[in-house]
Order: structure tokens, then sequence, then C-alpha cells
């Protein structure tokens, strides 16, 4: 939730809360004073009457607001006030009054003095203040809005602007990571904090990566040690078989790390940008290179390749990428078809596809491009051919998608300028 | 002619097996570990194959390249290095550099580059190939048997030189692979495949010359051998 919208919510909740209390104080204080007011009102009309009673004897009653009873000495009371409720004709129901009734002894005769005044009824208090209420209540609401939104663009612009600029930091781009200035305090700690945090990080990556170029780098020459004495072993004549196929397994394995190493390398090399000559490439002349390359392969295996490209797709790589790219799955189509089958290369404005005869779909399609996942258990796979792809994939933003229909295997690309 | 080749390599291991296998072919190998040592020896003698590794404990190799050429603009270099002819390789055969092995490469192919740097440096050299009586004029690339020529497709032409200039030496499927095909043997599974591009090569060759030179080695590959 954006901290405008959590704000205004909490403020809408508590606002509610806030304004019903506020509705009860207000309309019971408002009720008491009111009726104190009148109360007195009350009384100074009383009094006028009992004056006029004292000048005239006599007092013209009217009902019910102002009425004078004369009474027995043994009837006088206090002075009382109350509500009360008096049935009107006019419009046939029961209205409320507030009743003063007190007692006065004028010219040696006792009376009481009632008078009444005619009250609001408590509905319409009600629905009067809650209007008021809320009306104040929204206003300030209203204003409140306005304000924090103000104070978002104000306080918060800084703050979004450096959001965006570390949504787009990326190690491996070669910017560095240039926060704005907020001047706000807590702000600028915290670009602060980020900072450091990046360098370090940046640092930390940058060494592990030539940490493991390196080591790839080390790892060729004692494995091309290994794989020369291996070489000059094999001319040793009176070698036995299982010696033999010792050194087989030595020198194959050999082969298979030096391959692996080098296909890890390339990864770290995609990673730190060491193929960023772009230019535009026609699919469709590399994939036939490609083929034609193959030529005495495909046919050992009785394997042909059908390229249709009902558009040609062309796309902005690094050469060297898009070869290794077109390399990587056509070895793996070849590799994994079976012999005398049909590879199939689908070229068309957006998208390329490549297909291979199998038996049963990949069982775990999202992990067959990660580094060292196998489904076969040949050999001579390294692992690492699908993630190199994968790599080179994610690199120009190209999706990649693996489908099974009719016993074949296809692997759709898309590129992402197409 | 001079058969002296100049191997600047630190890893001494690697440059002892190197200079053995190139001596027992008929090379005379001399080692340095360092620019600095190479320097002092090509800066006197003319050297017609320098082998260069690029990282080297005082330098990088590249730097050595402009350097050989000023003096002895014949030298042919050749560089073996870790480092993935993917970037590399432009840059050193930029620099004058002659070829470009990647480590680990087979012994097997380093005799063959070797010696078609020095067929294309020293043409009046060691053009014409013999063995038996197989004849390869390796500039025209035709090949002839008992004076005749014979028809060889590429593959085959290449394969057959690899074969006769690796004499008596055991060439591995994995190396043949590589060196005809310039796949790597593990992105590539090719058992089979050589199997029948050899057999191919083996009956040509018995066909015209009446003799079985390409022999199985068992459980290692194959060897060009008499009898």
């Amino acid at each position: 939730m954006k901290l405008l919208t959590k704000i205004n919510r909490t403020y809408l909740r508590y606002g509610i809360l806030v304004f019903l209390i506020a509705d009860v104080v207000i309309i019971l204080l408002s009720n008491f004073i009111l009726k104190k007011e009148i109360d007195q009102q009350l009384l100074l009309e009383a009094e006028v009457i009992a004056e006029t009673v004292k000048k005239n004897n006599n007092f013209p009653n009217v009902y019910p607001t102002d009425i004078v009873k004369e009474v027995s000495l043994s009837e006088i009371g206090n002075t009382t006030t109350k509500d009360t409720v008096i049935y009107e004709d006019v419009h046939n129901e029961l209205v409320p009054y507030r009743e003063l009734s007190t007692y006065k002894s004028i010219n040696e005769k006792h009376y009481q003095i009632i008078t009444r005044q005619m009250l609001m009824e408590f509905d319409d208090i009600f629905s009067l203040y809650t209007a008021l209420i809320s009306t104040v209540l929204g206003l300030i609401f209203v204003l409140v809005l306005l304000f924090t939104q103000k104070m978002n663009t104000i306080l918060w612009g800084t703050f979004n602007t450096n959001v965006e600029l570390l949504k787009k930091y990326s190690f491996n781009s070669n910017n560095q990571l240039n926060l704005k200035n907020t001047g706000i305090d807590e702000f600028d700690d915290l670009n602060q904090v980020i900072t450091k945090m990046s360098y370090r990080l940046e640092k930390d990556y940058a060494e592990s990566k030539e940490f493991s170029a390196n080591a790839a780098h080390e790892l060729q020459t004692p494995l091309a040690i290994i794989r020369n004495k291996c070489e000059n072993l094999f001319s040793e004549t009176d070698l036995n078989d299982k010696t033999i196929q010792s050194i087989r397994k030595i020198y194959l394995s050999t082969d298979r790390l030096s391959g692996i190493v080098k296909g890890l390398l390339l990864l770290a090399k995609i990673d730190h940008g060491q193929f960023n000559e772009t230019e535009e490439l026609s699919l469709r002349k590399l994939f036939t290179l490609r083929i034609s390359n193959l030529d005495d392969i495909l046919q050992d295996r009785n394997l042909s390749v059908d390229i249709s490209a009902s558009e040609d797709c062309k796309v902005k790589m690094d050469k060297r990428l898009a070869n290794l790219l077109i390399q990587n799955i056509t070895a793996n189509a070849i590799n994994h078809s079976p012999i005398s089958k049909i590879i199939e290369v689908k070229i068309s404005k957006n998208q390329f596809s490549i297909s291979n005869h199998g038996e049963t779909a990949i069982k775990e399609p999202e992990l067959i491009f990660k580094r060292f996942y196998k489904e076969s258990t040949n050999p001579n796979s390294t692992g690492i051919g699908l993630a190199i792809v994968k790599k080179i994939a994610d690199h120009y933003g190209m999706k990649i998608q693996y489908s099974f229909k009719n016993f074949k295997h296809t692997f759709t690309f898309i590129p992402l300028d197409c | 002619m001079n058969k002296k080749i100049l191997l600047i390599e630190d890893d001494l291991i690697l440059q002892q097996t190197i200079a053995d296998f190139l001596n027992s072919s008929g090379f005379e190998c001399i080692c340095a570990s360092t620019v600095k040592e190479g320097k002092q020896f090509f800066d006197k003698t003319f050297y017609p194959v320098i082998l260069l590794d690029l990282s080297l404990p005082d330098g990088d190799g590249l730097d050595c390249i402009s350097f050989i050429k000023s003096i002895w603009n014949d030298s042919g270099v050749i560089i073996i290095s870790a480092r993935d002819k993917l970037e590399d390789r432009v840059d050193g055969l930029n620099l004058g550099a002659d070829d470009y092995l990647v480590k680990p490469f087979h012994l097997s192919e380093l005799y063959a580059r070797i010696n078609a740097l020095l067929r294309r440096n020293f043409h009046s050299q060691a053009s014409i190939i013999h063995f038996e009586n197989i004849e390869i004029e390796t500039q025209d690339r035709s090949v002839k048997i008992a004076g005749e020529y014979v028809d060889f497709s590429k593959k085959e032409y290449d394969l057959l030189l690899y074969f006769i200039e690796n004499k008596n030496r055991v060439l591995t499927k994995e190396s043949l692979f590589e060196h005809v095909w310039g796949e790597n043997s593990v992105f590539m599974d090719n058992s089979d495949f050589i199997y029948t591009h050899i057999n191919r090569l083996r009956k040509k060759l018995k066909k015209h010359t009446g003799e079985n030179y390409i022999k199985t080695v068992h459980g290692f590959g194959y060897k060009l051998e008499i009898h």
C-alpha cells in the first residue's frame, strides 16, 4: 500500500470514530445548554405573568404556553422544570414542550403559573448537528487529502526519483549509483547507506567475477598438462586393457572439465558485458551457415534439417553471441534427436524455433536452462550448453518457450525488438 | 633448415611436456618462462617459430608480438593461451600473431599448426610432404599416389594431412574431430561419426596403395604407420 493511501485510510477510519463521538457529545452538550437557556426564559415569563396578575388580578390563559391556576395553600410546591409532550389537534401529533411550573402568592391568593415553550424534535436536532459536523469533517478531510498530496510531491519527489534510479541500477551496467540529494536528513541517511552498500557489493561482485575468470584460466594449464601426458601414454605399446580404459577415461574427463570451465568462463564474460558489439543479423543466414557446417555430422546420423523462413527474423545482437546461441541450440537438437529424423527450424518475422523428435516431454522444463541440470545420462553432456543459451537470451531480453507436441521438443525464441 | 622453436610459457610442467614432445618430433625447443627471459633469446637469435603464452608473470605476452615482429619479420608467432579465442584471438591476430591455440590443446594439433605455419612462412621448404608412395602438394592441396593424382574431398584431405604429419603417433577421435571439423568435441557427440570418416579414408588409401596404413589403436584412437 502506498504511504499516502495508508495515511488517508487511517485518517478516514479514525475520522469516523472522532466524528461519532463528537456528534454525541455536541448533541448532548447543546441540548443541556439550550434547556438551561429555555428554563431561564420560562422563569422570566412566569415572573412577567405574575406581575400581570398582580396588576389586573386576572390573567387570560394562553393554552398551552401560559397558564395561571388558582390553588389552595396546601398545594403550593417548589418551582420545577420538566420535559413533556402535549397533544396538538392541528397536526394530530404529540409535540415536545419544556414546562416550568412555579407557585406565587399574590394579593393573598395562591397561584400556580405554568409556562411552556415548544422544543425542536430530537430527530431534527440530531440530523441538523450530524449534517453540520459531517460537512465540517468532510471539508477537513478533503483539505488534508489535498495537503498530503501536495506534500507528497514536495517531500517524496526526489525520494521517488531515487527509487527509480535504484530500480534501474544493476551491477552489470557500468553506471555507478548516483542518488540525488533530497535535503531531508532521514532520506539522505538512507541514500548514504544504500550508496555505501552498493559500492561494497559492486566491489565484491567484481572481485568474485575476476576470481572465477582467473580460476577458469588457471585451470586450463593443468588440464593441458593432463591431456598432453595422456597423449604421450597413448603411444606406449605395452599397456593392458585396464590401463587403456583408465587413461581413456582420464582423457575424456579432462575434455569435459575443460568444456565446463570454458562454458562457465563464457557465462561470466557475457555478464561482464564483453560481447557488446551490436549489429543487425539475419537469423536465416546464420542458421543456414551453421547447418551447412554440420553437413557431415548430419549425414552421418541420417538427420536432415529443414529450415523454413516465411520471413527473415532480424535481430540486433553481438555476432559472436548470436552464433553461440545458434551453435548451442542446434547442437542440443542434434545430440538429442533420434537418428533418421528431421530437425525443424522455423523462422518468422518476430520469432524463431527449433524442434527435434523425442519420446517424452522434458520433466522439468524450467530447470533445463540451469547450469549443470541434466535430464539425459549422456556422459558427454556438460549441462552448460543450454545455460549459455539462456544467458544470451536474457542478455537481449529474448523470451524462450518450451513445448512438447506430437513427439517433438520445440524451443521457441521471441526476440525483444522484433 | 633451422628447426629451432622458442617456447615462452611460465608453467614449468607444461613447458617440459611441450619441449619433450617437440624435441622428439625433430625440432630443437628452447624454453623461457618470462617475457624478459624470452626477449633475451629472440633478441639475438632468429626462431622460425615462437610459441607464446599470454599470461606471463612479468607481463602480457601480447605485448611481445610487435616487438618480435619488429626484429624478425619472418618469425612466426603462435599464441598458446588459456584465454578464449572469442575475444583474444582477434587481438592476438591483429597484433601480428600467426595463429592462436587455446589451452588445453592436443600436441598433435600443435604440431600440425607449427608445420602449417612453417609451410606458409617458408614456401620453398617442405611444401611437398611424402609418406611412402603418397605425395601431398600442400600449396594446391592435391594428392598423388604412386605418381597419379587422386581426388580427395576437403575433409579427407585434412584428415590425411593430419595423419601424415603425425605419423606413428596415436590420434584420438577427439583430436581428429577438433582438427578437421573445428568443433569442440564436448559439445558434440562424435564417436561413430569419426569412425565412418576414418573408414572411408582408410578404404580409399587401401584401394590406391594396397596398404592399410591407418590402424585402430584399441581404446585410444587411430595411428598412421607402416607395418
